[in-house]
């Protein structure tokens, strides 16, 4: 029996021929927060509905704590869906109380739980105004709050950023982490990868429908080279120096005639301790050497590029 | 229980709980009570009409005046009839009745009914006025009958709408020629045309020497027409208004049938339709088994068509209450002991059968379009064929009216669509056991199948996105040598 709150076991799902998400395996340890990430049309969101029970699979296994989406384990999760959307007519507090009592709630607690909610939110003039009357973004945070209200022990949340002004998405950053401080699970996915790598203690990519990679940050990081940017005397390449501790090395612009910068791209598992070390060693004259650092932003654009290639050069 | 109970509550709140429901709530029976006297409102608010009779053999210009009068006796007559219903019998009242038998003139009766009634009977409006006419031929009139002039009356200036001219040609053929400018009115001409036959009649029989008094007589000569039943005992076979009611209220109760499940389906289907462009579907499915979704749904709306029916009911039967107290109906049947018989659990329980049928049916139907479309537009073009299809029903009705025991009928109620309405007018008739039982078989075995089909529709419609072409594609896929559309790879539908 799995211990991961969730576990998609060798997952596919075609629509009409064409794959949205092929052979996937991926599983979600408790009292973490996993980013779930891939570009447009990776299979994201058909992989977090077929999580659910939403969708089924055309082959392999799903388990929601343990066992089979139902609506017992279901009670258990909380879901903010890439399409938003909310009973218009109806009042704040109402809609956020109707989603806690489909989850399992009583009305009292619901009521009890809706009203901290919104406060904390800073909405709790909005309670019994109509959903209608909201903004984009306080109607974002409402169905935030109605994904939380019951308490789950699973939270899930597709492109929870997107549609928010960077003091909200700090706020959400913030609730996030409170509610994996709580011992809350969080999965989400995201396209902005700063989020991801403040947040997550875990992220998933996906690629055409496929995992690409599966680890934390700091994994992820190394998946690209080290970089530093040099500067030599005029006219000195350091490239020789260094040999083999480089994978490439581009002249930059500088911006005085007695120095010559150099963008370097370091070898696989080459520190830049290494770097310096050697140019000291080897009386490199060196006028500047600054490390650049690795974002994740680089780790995404260089695996889903190259995932892409392949399907190119495969093609 | 505890999904379908939720969303059946919100989806009941959702309308019950607006203003907009309880103003149409009060409005439908409002519309039905003003559509009913909407044609006497009408006719009160035309004007009285002048007309003028030219008649060169001066033969029956007098008998269109005798019929002008005879009309205005009925009016009045008619007048102190609903004076008594409000007043009771009081002494002018039964007076002024009295005396209409030989109508002394407006004036005599409006001296009897004194200054209590003059008002209504001032505000008593003619039809017709016939005047003096100010020229003689149809090319001279004709200024009057465009507009142009005005008649000089001791009422101040008033147009003219018709001109009669009645002439006799050399072989005694009477000829009437109608001018009016408003050619869509023939209530006058008919009037006339009456008046002139039965003179040219009455002639004809004196001229044959058959004297006036007994023509008048002999066309006075009516049987008396007794309606009666062998279903009833011998002794008290007449069939009465409380007889007929049964078959009204029948039919009454499959047209209502009708409209609160027109009226309710298309709630569901707007319902789901804002579910889906809003795009609330989703965070309901991760709260919310499918099937409860849809059960909720099809309670919610049908916990607000009972509100309908009850709310209707109550403002019907305190109406009834109210009207009964004062309408005789027919001899020894108040209004009031009329309507009761509307309560009749033999109505009122295959009413609520049927509602429950009719509902289930159309409801899901509507339900699993609703599920297929984002926008009301879209949905039209999907429900054309089902209106049509829910036509024939009301049509079926209007018929069931005038022959409830018709083999057309009997036909129409074997189809499972058409059942709750067409066996609901029918059951007074007491159709064979067979085809109530038989009906109601085929209905329900329907009901199972289409709840199941739309099952299957709404689940296309809301997890996978399916769209208006859904029918279109399942229709390729199914069907030999009709070539499958391209599914969507984001949305699989």
């Amino acid at each position: 029996m799995s211990k991961s709150i969730l576990s998609l076991s060798d997952i596919s799902k075609s629509y009409g021929g064409k794959r949205a998400v092929s052979n996937l395996n991926l599983e979600v340890p408790p009292n973490s927060i996993t980013g779930f990430l891939g570009p447009n049309g990776a299979g994201k969101s058909t992989s977090i509905r077929i999580g659910l029970g939403i969708l089924q699979p055309d082959a392999g296994e799903v388990l929601l704590f343990g066992e089979r989406p139902n609506y017992k384990s279901l009670d258990r999760v909380g879901f903010l869906p890439e399409e938003r959307g909310l009973y218009r007519k109806m009042k704040v507090l109402q809609v956020i109380m109707h989603f806690a009592r489909l989850k399992g709630m009583k009305a009292a607690t619901a009521k009890k739980h809706a009203l901290f909610l919104l406060e904390k939110f800073g909405l709790s003039d909005a309670c019994n105004k109509k959903v209608r009357e909201m903004s984009k973004g306080m109607a974002q945070k409402i169905q935030i709050i109605a994904a939380i209200v019951h308490q789950p022990e699973f939270v899930i949340l597709d492109e929870p950023f997107s549609g928010l002004d960077p003091v909200n998405q700090q706020n959400l950053e913030d609730m996030i982490r409170e509610l994996a401080q709580q011992g809350t699970t969080v999965l989400f996915s995201t396209h902005v990868m700063e989020h991801a790598e403040r947040l997550c203690d875990r992220i998933i990519l996906l690629s055409r429908g496929r995992k690409i990679f599966d680890g934390d940050v700091k994994q992820a990081l190394t998946t690209i080279p080290n970089k530093v940017i040099l500067g030599t005397d005029a006219g000195i390449n350091p490239a020789k120096i260094l040999g083999k501790l480089i994978s490439s090395i581009q002249p930059l612009e500088s911006d005085r005639a007695s120095v010559s910068r150099w963008s370097v791209d370091l070898s696989k598992n080459t520190d830049v301790q290494d770097v310096l070390r050697t140019c000291v060693e080897q009386g490199l004259a060196l006028r500047s050497f600054e490390p650049t650092r690795r974002h994740l932003h680089e780790v995404f654009v260089n695996l889903v590029g190259a995932d892409v290639m392949s399907e190119g050069a495969s093609q | 229980m505890r999904h379908v109970y939720l969303i059946a509550r919100r989806e009941y709140l959702s309308y019950v709980a607006t203003i907009g429901f309880w103003v149409s709530l009060a409005m439908i029976p409002v519309f039905l009570l003003l559509g009913m006297m909407l044609p006497a409102f009408l006719d009160r608010a035309s004007p009285t009409r002048n007309f003028v009779v030219i008649d060169t053999s001066a033969r029956f210009e007098q008998v269109i005046r005798d019929v002008i009068d005879e009309r205005r006796q009925e009016q009045i007559e008619r007048l102190i009839d609903k004076l008594i219903l409000v007043d009771g019998e009081t002494g002018p009242l039964i007076e002024a009745k009295a005396a209409l038998d030989d109508f002394p003139g407006e004036e005599k009766i409006a001296e009897l009914l004194g200054s209590r009634y003059a008002a209504a009977l001032d505000g008593l409006r003619r039809d017709f006025r016939m005047v003096k006419a100010p020229e003689q031929t149809a090319s001279a009139l004709r200024p009057w009958l465009l507009g142009e002039k005005q008649l000089d009356t001791p009422r101040g200036p008033e147009s003219l709408h018709a001109a009669v001219f009645i002439d006799i040609k050399p072989d005694n053929e009477v000829e009437i020629q109608y001018w009016s400018a408003n050619i869509n009115e023939g209530k006058l001409l008919n009037m006339v045309r009456d008046a002139v036959r039965n003179k040219m009649r009455m002639d004809g029989f004196t001229n044959a020497g058959i004297e006036r008094s007994l023509v008048k007589q002999i066309s006075q000569l009516t049987p008396e027409v007794i309606s009666m039943s062998p279903e009833k005992a011998e002794d008290d076979a007449k069939v009465t208004a409380k007889d007929r009611l049964p078959y009204i209220m029948a039919v009454m109760f499959g047209f209502l049938l009708w409209s609160v499940v027109f009226s309710v389906a298309n709630m569901l289907l707007t319902s789901v339709i804002e579910e889906k462009s809003n795009k609330i579907l989703d965070s309901l499915l991760c709260a919310a088994p499918l099937r409860a979704i849809l059960m909720g749904k099809l309670f919610g709306v049908a916990a607000v068509s009972f509100t309908l029916i009850i709310g209707w009911a109550l403002a019907g039967w305190v109406s009834a209450m109210l009207a009964g107290s004062v309408i005789e109906v027919s001899e020894g049947h108040k209004f009031t002991s009329l309507i009761a018989s509307a309560g009749d659990l033999k109505l009122l329980i295959p009413f609520f059968a049927y509602f429950v049928f009719g509902y289930l049916m159309f409801g899901s139907i509507f339900l699993a379009l609703g599920s297929l479309c984002e926008t009301l537009q879209e949905a039209q073009t999907l429900m054309t064929p089902l209106i049509f299809l829910l036509m024939v029903p009301v049509i079926a009705l209007m018929f069931a009216m005038q022959d409830p025991e018709s083999p057309v009928l009997a036909v129409l109620s074997w189809i499972p669509l058409f059942t709750p309405y067409i066996m609901m007018a029918r059951l007074p008739t007491d159709p064979p056991m067979i085809e109530i039982i038989g009906t109601a078989l085929v209905m329900l075995a329907t009901t199972a199948l289409i709840l199941l089909a739309a099952g299957k529709v709404f689940q296309a419609g809301v997890m996978h996105q399916a769209g208006s072409d859904y029918f279109k594609k399942m229709l390729g896929k199914y069907m030999p040598g009709r070539k499958a559309s391209k599914t969507n790879p984001k949305t699989g539908a």
